[in-house]
């Protein structure tokens, strides 16, 4: 071999084949994780020089080249290896001569019925009418196995079918908002090599998400960008852009754009978010369709619920199917959330309930006792393998363990490592004569017990505190928390754990930093279930703390992708001052993905670790981020509630803090004014300006702050926007008082907005030209580098138009309204969009352009159809309707008018109830 | 629609301005020949599309005006307010608006009485009815045509 001609990968492939190894053998005989060998073989990896020194044993380098194979082991790796490039655009990893490091060994046999039932659900979604659908059973029915299989067989049909699918997890899953919906979307920007390498994919699959991960990409540059660093990390989409050979020519300045544009985006609501990853999904399905499997909903985070809720209304217009499967015990439990005393109802359970009244039967319960299809799963698993086990045999197995397909399968594990059943001279199964059914477990559970029992301690430890670290864990963290070294670590796991006992299998390999880490599973959650329950509260809390350190060392500088984890265990090692940390840094993360249940749960959690008395400061800060997020989820109530207590512990503290005093009854005032109903407004009317006055108290005679900027805009607000009565001299006042003190602040943001009540004042009067110049001023300010909030520019750039209509401008207006409907539609804001595009029709209506507005008209109908509750999200519509119904009389279309009017005036009187009650908009 | 515009000329002001009530109401009476309204609202319609300088109001209390002033055998001032009218739609560029103007010219035109005069108007409305599928009022200018031929 020469070594000067080949890389060193290539050196370790070419002899391993010389050798006739397969990756997996030569992993096992170095004690290394076969996804190592394949890296190295890739120069994706350089071994250790302990590894090396095997690897020349193990590979029978000759003497003489010995030298050169440990120097090139040492100083020729090839950086972004896998990156080389095919001439069917396909990277190295996907290469057809290397087969998957990790070969899944899962047996699925039977389930016919079942499968039967997921194809008929996926050939109607084939024809454009998507659904969704749930695989339903306890732990070991094999929910996760019939979706698997399911997937196998749909894609070998449907040779465009894309699959990608997400897991939730049972520790971190409830509190890691959008878990695996994260995990679909990587797969469709084609991030799938770890779960090829680790046999979580197939090949195919890995192919077609690969190919289509160009498109996805083009899509999610352009319609998705409010996804990105959401639910794709941007380091990942640069990644796999720059890897692809077919990524869009454009895509470093447009992430250079969207990241720009993301600084300045503030505003956007967890709606649109839905909204573009349902365009994502759609417009992906329109080139191929799509087949998204959830697994282990039980475990979901409120915000994945939430998008699942959003998804599954809106799939029959698509070719989309979601498959996913769920515990029905655990969801009957409920779920304890935080913040309150009581169990609450699992946020599944209404999902679920809504899907079932939209699309009708969507459960296949696994959990039912079929005797038939018991049996038929006993026999076809029992026939997987050459035996001659007779009748009796198979009944006694089936009567024993119902046919439930864990329990079933890991019964004959245990009967063929106790040595009852035996393969004779033909390689066929049979059974001992030492064989006692009566001695056998009754129960899965007893199964798990006794296979575990059959460790010898060394093994047992490891996977102890791997359970700790949840059903997927870090080969690394073990080793450190039982201060191993991370090769026989390594070889423990592949070597032992895996091939022999079969209890874990490994699943991926990541670079973090420096170094890799190397993820196993247990082969089922029970295992993991079984170990962690048997520790005691006391080992447990430091397996945890153990648990937290050595993930915090191990990601280093890249701790914030682990953040849920470490906060979680933290908590549970008791680690009060990291634990709070962390919890908060996950609180912030959650709130920046607009999943506010979530950080809400984290907040709470946060408050919690904080002994009575101590650290007032931190706890005002927590209560008011508490208060902000009941605001965000439109809870004023409780929010006015947290506010308040946050303004009785201010005022316990030395030196109280003006500032945020004044925030916080700003904030109060504010809460009030923006009720959605007009009851709850009178309600707290009093309450509200009480707390105003109370701030104006706090700033009266103190210098200019941009909190009393804030202040004065909320009391002028406030003087109209709640009252029966309004009082727009009082309005005017503060708003006058706001402008000054933001113009010598020199606020852009403050200023704009104070100078938006003016125009309310203005409005009011009758001063429409005076109206027009405020709003001009708005809309230069919202030019300014310093103005951050792209929802308030394209609202300015809508007030701007509908100024310029108020008097007569409407040529003028239209480039504004424009310019409004674009940056709408690019942030996803359909309230802005729809008023964008009515004002500009009541533009073209007036310039007698009917055509402009019967096609603004088709925009409005699709977007109705399109959108869930449009109406409720764009706000009233019968404006526009009856002046499209205009038109139509105009053009002597009398019976299309007429119904139109009918529209109008119906949907006026759902919002604003009988004619006798209506305003001034609802006569004109 | 009289009804509902004069109701909301008693309430709150906010993006509806008493200019455009105004306006409808005119432009209403000036439809219906209603000389009782007309006398009511124009001058108000004027006065307020004045204050605002909103020319596309201005010009419809013109027309309103143009149609007042015929009515009333003013047929000179009614030419002058129509011909400002017509002017300032013009200046909008909309159709609609413009062929309307023209109607009342052409009937202007019948009463004192110039024939060729009013089928040039009405023919010239007409063109810009049928250009934007104003069915019923491009059936009117037709009924008018016909008169003359």
């Amino acid at each position: 071999m020469k070594a000067e001609t080949v890389s060193f990968g290539q050196w370790v492939r070419q002899q391993r084949r010389a050798l006739d190894f397969t990756q997996a053998e030569l992993a096992q005989r170095v004690g290394c994780a076969a996804i190592t060998i394949r890296k190295i073989e890739r120069d994706e990896r350089r071994p250790s020089p302990q590894m090396a020194e095997l690897l020349v044993e193990h590979l029978a380098i000759p003497g003489p080249e010995r030298e050169a194979f440990l120097r090139l082991a040492r100083g020729q790796f090839i950086a972004g290896g896998s990156q080389l490039r095919r001439s069917d655009g396909l990277p190295a990893f996907l290469d057809p001569s290397t087969d998957p490091a990790v070969a899944r060994e899962d047996i699925f046999v039977a389930r016919e019925i079942e499968l039967k039932q997921l194809n008929s659900w996926l050939t109607v979604t084939l024809a454009g009418s998507g659904r969704i659908g749930f695989v339903t059973g306890e732990a070991g029915r094999g929910k996760t196995s019939l979706l698997a299989e399911f997937a196998r067989r749909a894609q070998e049909e449907q040779k465009n079918l894309i699959v990608a699918g997400g897991i939730c997890n049972a520790f971190s899953g409830s509190g890691d908002p959008y878990l695996p919906f994260r995990d679909i979307l990587r797969m469709l920007i084609g991030d799938v090599e770890a779960g090829w390498a680790g046999g979580a994919i197939s090949r195919e699959q890995a192919v077609r998400l690969w190919r289509l991960a160009p498109y996805t990409l083009q899509t999610l540059l352009s319609d998705g960008q409010a996804l990105i660093d959401v639910f794709i990390p941007e380091l990942i989409l640069a990644r796999i852009a720059a890897a692809h050979p077919n990524s869009p020519g454009n895509w470093r300045e447009e992430l250079n754009r969207i990241r720009q544009e993301r600084v300045r985006r503030r505003d956007i609501e967890q709606q649109q978010l839905f909204e573009q990853f349902f365009e994502l999904l759609f417009k992906l399905a329109a080139r191929q369709p799509l087949l998204l499997l959830l697994d282990d909903l039980q475990w979901a985070d409120s915000a994945s619920l939430n998008l699942l809720f959003h998804l599954g209304r809106r799939l029959p217009e698509s070719r989309i199917l979601i498959a996913g499967a769920y515990r029905p015990s655990e969801v009957a439990l409920g779920r304890l959330e935080t913040g309150d005393k009581d169990d609450q109802r699992h946020p599944l359970e209404p999902v679920i309930f809504e899907f079932k009244r939209h699309y009708g039967e969507i459960e296949l319960d696994l959990g039912r006792f079929l005797p038939e299809a018991g049996m038929a799963f006993v026999e076809a698993l029992i026939d997987s393998e050459p035996n001659r086990f007779d009748a009796d045999f198979r009944q006694a197995l089936f009567w024993r363990t119902k046919g439930h397909p864990l329990f079933t399968s890991e019964l004959l594990r245990a009967l063929q490592e106790q040595g009852d059943l035996f393969k004779d001279g033909e390689g066929r199964w049979q059974t001992s004569p030492s064989l006692r059914w009566d001695s056998m477990p009754a129960r899965v559970e007893a199964v798990i017990a006794q296979r575990v029992g059959r460790l010898d301690n060394t093994l047992r430890e490891v996977l102890t505190v791997a359970s700790v670290e949840g059903e997927i864990f870090t080969a690394q963290v073990v080793a450190q928390v039982l201060q191993r070294g991370e090769l026989p670590l390594l070889r423990s796991l592949a070597q032992e754990l895996e091939n022999r006992h079969r209890l874990v299998h490994e699943r991926d390999e990541i670079e973090i930093g420096e170094q890799f880490l190397n993820h196993f599973q247990f082969r089922h959650a029970l295992f993991q279930q079984y170990l962690y329950n048997a520790l005691s509260p006391g080992e447990r809390r430091l397996l945890h703390r153990d648990v937290a350190r050595a993930l915090e060392s191990l990601y280093g500088a890249e701790q914030a992708a682990i953040v849920v984890q470490l906060a979680y265990h933290y908590r549970q090692g008791g680690e009060r001052e990291k634990a709070l940390a962390f919890t908060r840094q996950a609180a912030r993360q959650a709130e920046a993905m607009y999943a506010f249940d979530e950080a809400v749960e984290y907040v709470h959690a946060a408050l919690s670790l904080i002994r009575p008395g101590d650290q007032r400061e931190l706890r005002l800060a927590l209560l008011e981020q508490l208060a902000d997020l009941h605001v965000s989820l439109g809870e004023r109530p409780e929010a006015i509630a947290i506010y308040q207590e946050a303004i009785g512990l201010q005022g316990s503290l030395l030196g109280e803090n003006r500032v945020t005093l004044t925030r916080l009854h700003r904030k109060i005032g504010m809460t009030v004014a923006h009720m959605t109903w007009y009851e709850d407004r009178q309600e707290h009317e009093l309450l509200a300006r009480e707390h105003l006055q109370l701030g104006l108290d706090l700033v009266a005679g103190r210098p200019p702050h941009i909190e009393t900027v804030r202040l004065l805009v909320a009391v002028a607000e406030e003087s109209w926007f709640s009252r029966v009565q309004p009082d727009w001299d009082r309005s005017e006042y503060y708003a006058n008082l706001a402008i000054e003190m933001a113009e010598t602040l020199d606020t852009p943001v403050e200023l704009s907005a104070a100078l938006n009540t003016l125009a309310a004042v203005y409005g009011a009067r009758g001063l429409f030209r005076e109206r027009l110049q405020v709003s001009l001023r708005r809309l230069a300010l919202s030019r300014d580098p310093r103005f951050d909030d792209v929802r308030e520019q394209a609202s300015i750039l809508t007030q701007t138009g509908r100024a310029l209509t108020l008097v007569g401008e409407y040529s003028e207006a239209i480039p504004y309204l424009q310019e409004a409907e674009d940056l709408s539609q690019r942030i996803q804001a359909l309230d802005l969009l729809f008023y964008a595009l009515r004002y500009q029709a009541v533009c073209y209506y007036r310039l007698d352009q009917w055509d402009a507005v019967l096609g603004i008209e088709d925009q409005w109908r699709g977007m109705a159809e399109r959108y869930t509750n449009f109406e409720e999200r764009a706000g009233p519509t019968c404006f526009f309707i009856a002046l499209v119904a205009s038109i139509h009389a105009l053009r002597g279309r009398m019976e299309q008018a007429r119904q139109l009017r009918g529209e109008s005036v119906a949907v006026m009187v759902a919002n604003d109830g009988p004619m006798e009650g209506w305003g001034r908009d609802n006569h004109y | 629609m009289k009804q509902h515009l004069e109701k909301a000329l008693t309430q709150q002001v906010d993006w509806v301005g008493d200019h455009t009530l105004y306006a409808l109401l005119a432009d209403g009476a000036a439809r219906q020949q209603d000389l009782e309204a007309l006398q009511q609202y124009a001058p108000l319609a004027e006065a307020a599309a004045v204050r605002y300088d909103h020319l596309l109001y201005q010009a419809i209390a013109a027309r309103a005006w143009g149609v007042l002033l015929r009515l009333s055998g003013d047929r000179p001032a009614a030419e002058s307010q129509l011909t400002r009218a017509l002017g300032q739609f013009e200046e909008i560029g909309a159709r609609w608006q413009i062929g309307r103007t023209l109607i009342e010219l052409g009937e202007l035109a019948v009463s004192q009485p110039a024939p060729e005069q009013a089928r040039g108007y009405f023919s010239r409305a007409l063109t810009y009815f049928e250009e934007l599928d104003a069915r019923p009022d491009a059936q009117r200018a037709h009924q008018k045509l016909s008169k003359f031929s």
